[in-house]
């Protein structure tokens, strides 16, 4: 969510998009500024980018590669797990365990979103990869509201969510804690604190 | 590029806390501070160092872009990766400060009560914020509805008429550094008290009054 996303893979493409970009390189040609050498790296807060060479796979953060993407200045390289076959084990897996399984990826979700929005055609059977994904996430989220009603009913203080991912978890997070902050009230008899309801200022 | 990290070390220095910072650990303490102010329920303790190296940073890097020729691909991923940074701080002291009119008697309340060593929960800026907002309420009240009632009835006690935040709210947290025997209270009376340890990297969902002091010593993070 807030955190850095892990970064795609990254690959400018002098070739390809040559009707589009100059078919010249932009990078090398980039001014020297304050008295640096002609370096290729785009110094950023959350670290180093580049260098960006044509042809070169180069990592950069998720939010930039999708802008790049958009300008048609790079082919993206999906992440070694977005794979049919490594999904299908996912999924499988995922099905068969009672408990959450360990994503591949603490942002699966919009990782896959938004590389198979924005670069569908740099990522080989990108709509089976959509459909197992899906399908995963859908596993995932029944078994969330399972677990969460029976959190509810046997009244438990305390749950461990190992492998959830934040994504999942604000899914049904906000409703799950109010809920369940009502129902504590109203359990140990406490009065909402005055004015809850009236008045707010 | 050096001159920014020699830039974010000497802000680190000048700041309490004395650790240098790399921009990248920067934001990322920032992201904590965002995180868990937006679920804790109550106003957590002001990160205003944080707040102040952020906020230099990000005037140095426009400033540096300004100079900068327009058109270079630089340009504009630095422009983003400000915009970006810029987001966060905005929701962050928003949330802060929508926290404070919330609940500004009690917060004042601590404020006053509060002793000399330890950290406040509020900037100079977010105090003044309070004590405006605090005064404004007052005469605002009073100005409307007050002044006509019988006298009285004159007199409104903010403290109990505005909600207190909600401790006993659940939050869902990750752990950063283990932690043992955490007495974990039971929802019902039929029920007995258990504990609990909290392995790092584990995620749990609990009440917040349970760990709130893990969440300030920054053991847990709130998700």
């Amino acid at each position: 969510m807030s955190e850095p996303f892990e970064s795609g893979w990254l690959r400018r493409d002098a070739r390809g998009r040559a009707g589009v970009s100059p078919a010249k390189p932009r990078s090398p040609s980039r001014p020297p500024r304050e008295g640096q050498a002609c370096c290729q790296n785009v110094p950023e807060p959350q670290g180093d980018l580049g260098p960006f060479n044509p042809g070169l796979p180069a990592r950069v953060p998720l939010w930039l590669a999708v802008n790049l993407k958009r300008r048609q200045k790079c082919r993206l390289l999906p992440p070694d797990w977005m794979d049919v076959e490594k999904l299908e084990e996912m999924r499988d897996h995922e099905r068969k365990e009672e408990t959450f399984t360990p994503m591949p990826s603490p942002h699966y979700m919009e990782l896959s979103q938004l590389l198979l929005n924005h670069a569908a055609d740099n990522i080989p059977k990108a709509d089976e990869i959509r459909t197992l994904i899906k399908e995963t996430w859908d596993t995932r989220i029944a078994k969330l509201r399972v677990s969460a009603d029976r959190f509810v009913r046997q009244q438990e203080a305390h749950a461990r969510l190992d492998n959830l991912t934040l994504l999942e978890i604000s899914t049904s997070g906000a409703f799950l804690t109010r809920a369940l902050g009502r129902m504590y009230r109203l359990r140990t008899g406490l009065q909402p604190p005055a004015g809850t309801q009236s008045q707010d200022f | 590029m050096a001159e920014q990290l020699d830039l974010a070390g000497q802000e680190s220095d000048g700041a309490s806390d004395e650790v240098v910072l790399t921009p990248a650990e920067l934001i990322d303490r920032l992201e904590q501070a965002w995180m868990n102010e937006k679920f804790a329920p109550e106003l957590l303790e002001s990160k205003s160092e944080i707040v102040e190296c952020v906020i230099e940073q990000l005037d140095h890097m426009e400033e540096n872009l300004k100079k900068a020729s327009k058109g270079d691909l630089k340009v504009s991923i630095h422009r983003m990766e400000t915009g970006r940074i810029r987001y966060v701080l905005s929701s962050y002291l928003r949330c802060r400060l929508g926290k404070i009119e919330k609940f500004f008697p009690h917060v004042l309340e601590k404020e006053k009560t509060r002793s000399d060593g330890e950290p406040s929960s509020l900037s100079p800026e977010e105090f003044a914020f309070a004590k405006e907002y605090m005064a404004n309420t007052e005469t605002y009240l009073k100005n409307v509805a007050l002044k006509h009632m019988p006298p009285n009835l004159q007199k409104v006690d903010l403290l109990r008429s505005v909600p207190k935040p909600d401790l006993d709210s659940y939050v869902f947290l990750r752990v950063n550094e283990r932690q043992e025997n955490l007495l974990v209270e039971p929802e019902t009376d039929e029920q007995r008290d258990y504990v609990i340890d909290l392995e790092e990297g584990s995620q749990h969902l609990i009440r917040y009054k349970t760990i709130a002091p893990l969440v300030a010593s920054g053991a847990v993070q709130l998700i």
